[in-house]
């Protein structure tokens, strides 16, 4: 049981650290419960586990790894930019649904309805807020993972054992804002035979490479893309990579207020859906800007794209209880 | 940078290296070896231990042998480290430096009992 207790205390640290010393630091937790005999060592031996891991926890998470023998020109990511990047695609959309999902259930359970069918009404959003805890690893490993290789032609990305190449003719655009650069390009097609590429070719073969700004030598391979492309267009992006997460724990505030506003019920759930289906509407209807086509004046057929963000839309979890929880509260009995 | 990591050496890596200067050990006979060698005043966590052998490593005051002894059949998954000669020469450098703390101390009369 103790040995259960310290394997799931050990994911509190970086997965590298975890995968070098994970198994011989179990194998010396291991050594040491067996060398501790009576109530009171025992009791000393788990102070000293807990003190260990305030300790050893933090330093291991602000480590600067040394560098990591890799080809010439070719480049990782540094431990501090890859905290920010979890951060910004992890920790904080899971603190964000966790703490919505938390808040809800403690109003629905403050509030006058029935709470054995609202509580399994939030069920889907609590499996969710696991799943984006969940994730905070694997997006660290994920960025890990990262190398990318800048040579004399173009850019070779390896991650998570995929690779991915871009040769500096067949870069369209580079967009670049504080998270970093972006290089987006047709696999196959130049800037000049862009036009003459069927959307369908284009989606399968549109390459995008991501170079965050913790990047080491991020102002080199900057410069060097900036000789390449002769122009880099710049934007500001927002805190959250993405904002389902964010949509899905505001999509709760009215569905708590639906616990009490009996008289309202049916006018704040009527204009609850309506907004829920304006915005998917416009979010399906909207123009492809992200990849950069557009840009080049490639036609991109609007029903492709539209069906794709629908059927992606209704396939996150998020978005179907944003839409059918307060339908499901207006039909529930009191 | 490592060696930025190293300066002032910490006291954990100060006694793992000087209990690897005897013989080479794994992660459990090291933090043994450090109880004892502080009187039990020094107990190194896992997190600490492993924490403190990775920075050595990436400095190069120690290596993983390649060649594990296997004492008794039942040690092959053990990891035993030695102290490279650069840990050598940091390690005696760090006591020399101890030592002229040691006879300040003693010349000051601020040492009582079995110490002077």
């Amino acid at each position: 049981m103790s040995e259960k207790i310290y394997v799931w205390l050990l994911k509190l640290y970086p997965s590298r650290f975890r995968r070098d010393y994970g198994s011989s630091a179990i194998q010396l937790f291991r050594d040491r419960l067996k060398a501790e005999r009576g109530i009171f060592q025992l009791c000393q031996f788990w102070f000293d586990v807990i003190s260990d891991l305030a300790i050893s926890v933090p330093r291991e998470h602000l480590r600067r790894s040394a560098a990591e023998p890799s080809m010439p020109g070719s480049f990782r990511i540094s431990e501090e930019a890859v905290s920010a990047m979890t951060k910004r695609e992890a920790v904080i959309p899971a603190f964000v649904v966790g703490s919505a999902v938390v808040l809800g259930l403690t109003i629905a359970w403050l509030g006058d309805s029935n709470h054995v069918l609202l509580f399994v009404a939030y069920v889907p959003l609590v499996i969710l807020a696991m799943g984006q805890f969940r994730s905070i690893g694997k997006v660290e490993k994920h960025w890990h993972s990262y190398q990318l290789t800048l040579g004399a032609n173009g850019l070779h990305l390896m991650q998570d054992g995929r690779e991915c190449s871009l040769l500096r003719s067949e870069i369209l655009k580079v967009h670049e804002d504080q998270h970093g650069l972006s290089a987006i390009g047709i696999r196959g097609y130049s800037q000049s035979e862009v036009l003459s590429v069927e959307y369908r070719q284009a989606r399968d073969r549109l390459v995008s490479i991501p170079m965050p700004a913790g990047l080491t030598s991020y102002e080199q391979i900057r410069e060097q893309i900036l000789q390449w492309t002769g122009r880099i267009s710049q934007r500001r992006s927002l805190w959250l990579k993405e904002l389902k997460p964010l949509a899905c724990a505001v999509s709760l505030a009215p569905a708590m207020l639906l616990v009490r506003s009996v008289p309202w019920l049916a006018i704040v759930a009527v204009i609850y859906c309506g907004t829920v289906l304006l915005a998917i509407a416009l979010h399906v209807a909207r123009p492809p800007r992200d990849s950069g086509l557009a840009q080049q004046g490639l036609n991109v057929p609007p029903p492709a794209y539209m069906w794709r963000r629908l059927k992606r839309l209704f396939r996150y979890p998020p978005m179907l209880v944003l839409f059918f929880l307060p339908i499901a509260r207006v039909v529930l009995p009191r | 940078m490592p060696k930025r990591k190293l300066d002032p050496l910490p006291s954990a890596a100060f006694h793992i290296l000087l209990a690897l200067a005897g013989e080479d050990l794994h992660g459990y006979a090291i933090m043994r070896q450090v109880e004892q060698q502080t009187g039990g005043r020094m107990r190194l966590g896992p997190g600490t231990l492993y924490g403190s052998l990775k920075t050595l490593l990436e400095a190069k005051l120690i290596q993983e042998l390649e060649d594990r002894p296997d004492v008794d059949g039942t040690e092959e998954r053990r990891r035993y480290y030695h102290l490279t000669s650069a840990g050598l020469k940091i390690v005696r450098s760090e006591a020399e430096g101890l030592a002229d703390t040691l006879r300040v101390a003693r010349a000051k009369r601020v040492l009582r009992g079995a110490h002077v």
